[in-house]
């Protein structure tokens, strides 16, 4: 017995020595605290939500929000400072956003909000058909979504084992020093790692992105469009789709709790269904349940074949659109 | 609890140490923590269904003791049918029971006769249609006086409950695994170590082969609407691959680490995808289950004895209940029924038992005719798993008719292709592992008498942070829904 402990304690040093150096590299800013997450000088992807929340932890003290802009990466089209033109001028804001955010998290988000003691004066609601479709946090599960216990059911194992797997995924490590020491953005390094040639800009205190492909397209839009299509982002939109998700009473539970906090908070809310590339519209059932559970004039779908969906000017790629395209949403929802 | 969560990577080791530290040499004790283990590890799933289990065991535990007071055949008979009944009770309504409703209902509704009746919401409790197949082989074997009833209550609760195989088989016969509770055990050094190989490469079967080629499978599967014949049967080919991956990486670690606690269970796979025939196929794979059909229901129905068309009937109801067994659509019917079609030509031929040995046994390489064998069955394989995989007949029609028509030949197009052909080479790696194992019991076994110490530790390493790179999509077993 003594043999087989002592050789499994040998075999497993060089994995703890591995965890200790993984940890202390904290290629995620996970394990440690920060003041600021964001820096000239990063170039790892880091995970969304989790910097959003431990900015809030940080500054709410001194900001005081009181206005959220909530939905998945899609809501970065819409900036703090466009909507600020809507709401009252005291109205601190801030963008509570996700990687691949669900339903259930905007829900556990406002809930956490309400139990921090936040004012939930004004709320802006991004949907769209995955997110209203996702009712749990199973489909978060990469170091890029994984969400926070704070938000999330997940326990603290559950939310550093996809740090510590991104860690020492052979893909991972290898751009990491590859990008490290050559300083060059190479297309096997996929999503971890941030194009530094076009990067995005975070805005440390509303936590509003600003999208390094906005200046690429304005320098050369032709080349940008011309690439993205060459490449397959693009594809031909000939045959559409029909929506054919099911509304589950999961669904029709987590939007009643929505519902119940934001008229708790007396708030001016709206709910903005997100344009997307693939012009599937929201099916009817859907658009008809969130309709009769909101106040008149508070939920506006841009989803299926519109103005907004069919100019390919109006997308980065077919998955996210551009800020102009949110500022005509907002100019629009706000003007009921 | 998931073999591949982090929860199992601390619960095993913990137990481990109270076994062989606290308990040591302490055999009431050791089999005691092992049924409070047991109940921990599946009550960590859903803490209802423990009643199940420990009623399943109670149930057997006493007929056992009244079979062996009592003489009277008829009496006897009553007892087993008594535990049959309630074992198949449980099975029938967790599993079943909307199944029938459902066919029944639609049935009527064929002769204009509208039945409303509301199918029940039922958890299907994890790992049922295993156990309770363990405890029933336990009572018969007992009725049959092939095995003394047990009076050491908490040993045959282990032996119900054992962890290691509680949720997902080998579905373990009580001649092998009970006696081995009442046996004293000392910590084998070398056993161990097997054990942690065949955990450890388990573990790489699930985490990296059958959860990435589930991705695949998945996207093609749920998308076959819009997908060519050639997309298609990549699909099919993933699925093939995931569920062996799957399934044998679950009885790897089941069998590794009922290693590390000094019992050996009974070998479930034994590298099915190099068989060179049907017949061989099925003596390959999911063991535990054919032989547990071939003894308690293939040979009580007359088995081979009898004239041919007995032959016939008793393999194609073999083939059926097994499908039936694996879950309650009419998907895996008709995926039995089309394994004992395939078979059928062996059988008629005579030539079901001429495969036994390994294949290419004393060469590196397969002759061309063992090679066209193995990639026909394999083939005959990859059809018959598109049923299994198929949410319902119309879809897997759907998916079979596409296949068969010109678009086979069409280069294959499906979302996250690219990354699925990178994918690939892995696959390759690891078909070139087991077949150089092919005649060991799993492809790391024995490694420390092939293989030098440097190479060994590479081996290891690498599968490690395969398996750690890995482990974020961590994925439910697919054999646990059975």
């Amino acid at each position: 017995m003594r043999k087989f402990l002592k050789k499994i304690c040998l075999f497993i040093l060089p994995c703890i020595l591995a965890l200790t150096g993984i940890i202390y590299m904290d290629f995620f800013k996970v394990f440690f605290d920060y003041e600021e997450y964001y820096s000239d000088d990063l170039f790892v992807s880091l995970n969304r939500e989790y910097v959003c929340l431990k900015t809030l932890e940080n500054k709410a003290e001194i900001l005081q929000p009181d206005s959220f802009i909530f939905g998945s990466s899609r809501s970065q089209a819409f900036k703090c400072e466009d909507w600020k033109n809507y709401l009252p001028d005291s109205s601190v804001t801030f963008h509570f956003d996700a990687a691949n955010e669900a339903l259930i998290g905007i829900v556990e988000k406002l809930e956490y909000l309400q139990k921090n003691e936040f004012q939930l004066k004004n709320v802006l609601l991004i949907f769209d058909i995955g997110l209203l479709t996702q009712t749990d946090f199973k489909t978060r599960n990469s170091s890029l979504t994984i969400s926070h216990p704070a938000i999330s059911d997940n326990s603290k194992l559950d939310f550093y084992s996809p740090f510590l797997s991104a860690s020492i995924n052979p893909k991972f490590v290898t751009s990491y020093f590859d990008y490290y020491f050559f300083r060059n953005h190479r297309s096997y390094m996929g999503q971890y790692i941030a194009n530094t040639k076009y990067p995005n800009i975070v805005n440390s205190e509303n936590m509003d992105v600003f999208y390094g492909k906005e200046k690429e397209i304005k320098e050369d839009s032709i080349r940008y469009y011309r690439k993205t299509i060459e490449s397959g982002i693009f594809y031909d939109r000939k045959e559409l789709k029909k929506d054919t998700s099911q509304i589950s009473h999961k669904s029709i539970l987590l939007l009643s709790r929505i519902k119940n906090i934001l008229e708790e908070h007396t708030t001016d809310y709206r709910i903005v269904v997100s344009p997307m590339y693939d012009q599937i519209k929201l099916n009817s059932t859907y658009k008809e349940t969130i309709d009769s559970l909101f106040k008149n004039n508070k939920v506006f779908d841009y989803s299926g074949v519109n103005e907004w969906t069919t100019p390919l000017g109006n997308f980065y790629e077919k998955s996210h659109y551009r800020p102009h395209v949110a500022r005509a949403i907002m100019k629009e929802v706000y003007s009921y | 609890m998931l073999f591949n969560s982090i929860d199992f990577a601390i619960f095993l080791p913990i137990v481990f140490l109270l076994y062989w530290f606290v308990f040591k040499g302490k055999l009431k004790a050791q089999n005691a923590l092992i049924a409070l283990s047991s109940y921990v590890f599946y009550g960590w799933w859903d803490w209802r269904f423990l009643s199940l289990i420990l009623f399943s065991t109670l149930v057997d535990y006493t007929i056992g003791r009244l079979l062996l007071k009592e003489n009277d055949k008829l009496k006897r008979k009553l007892f087993l049918w008594i535990s049959i009944l309630v074992n198949l009770g449980f099975l029938g309504f967790f599993k079943y029971y909307n199944f029938f409703l459902d066919n029944f209902i639609s049935a009527f509704s064929l002769f204009g006769q509208e039945i409303k009746v509301n199918s029940l919401n039922i958890i299907l409790p994890v790992g049922i249609s295993f156990y309770t197949f363990q405890t029933m082989s336990y009572t018969i074997d007992v009725y049959r006086k092939k095995l003394a009833p047990t009076k050491d209550f908490v040993a045959f609760t282990a032996f119900v409950s054992f962890f290691p195989q509680l949720v997902a088989g080998p579905i373990e016969r009580a001649t092998n695994l009970l006696p081995q509770f009442y046996k004293k055990r000392v910590f084998d050094y070398t056993l161990a170590i097997e054990g942690l190989r065949q955990i450890l490469w388990g573990l790489f079967k699930k985490v990296v082969i059958a959860d990435n080629c589930a991705e695949y499978a998945n996207i093609i599967f749920n998308g076959s609407d819009d997908l060519s014949g050639s997309s298609l049967v990549i699909g099919a080919v993933f699925f093939t691959f995931q569920i062996y991956g799957d399934f044998s990486g679950y009885s790897d670690i089941a069998i590794g680490t009922a290693r590390l606690f000094g019992f050996n269970l009974m070998k479930n796979f034994a590298f099915p995808y190099f068989s060179r025939d049907i017949a061989e196929f099925w003596r390959r794979w999911h063991i535990s289950l054919s032989t547990w059909f071939r003894d308690y229901l293939y040979i009580p129905l007359g088995g081979s004895r009898g004239g041919l068309w007995t032959k016939v009937r008793n393999t194609f109801i073999i083939f059926i209940v097994s499908g039936f067994w694996h879950g309650a659509n009419w998907t895996f019917i008709v995926w039995g029924a089309l394994n004992a079609i395939y078979f059928l030509p062996l059988l008629l031929r005579g030539n079901n038992r001429s495969n036994l040995n390994v294949v290419a046994e004393n060469r590196v390489l397969p002759t061309f005719k063992e090679f066209i064998q193995i990639l026909s069955t394999f083939g005959l394989t990859v059809i018959a798993w598109i049923f299994f995989r198929a949410d319902s007949m119309t879809h897997a029609m759907g998916i079979i008719f596409e296949i068969g028509s010109k678009t086979l030949f069409s280069i294959p197009d499906f979302p996250m292709r690219h990354k699925a052909f990178y994918f690939i080479p892995l696959v390759l790696v690891f078909i070139l592992f087991e077949w150089i194992a092919r005649k060991e019991e799993f492809a790391l076994s024995r490694l420390e008498y092939k293989w030098k110490k440097p190479v060994r530790h590479v081996v290891y390493y690498s599968l490690i942070i395969a398996i750690i790179s890995y482990a974020g999509q961590e994925q439910q077993f697919i054999y646990f829904q059975f």
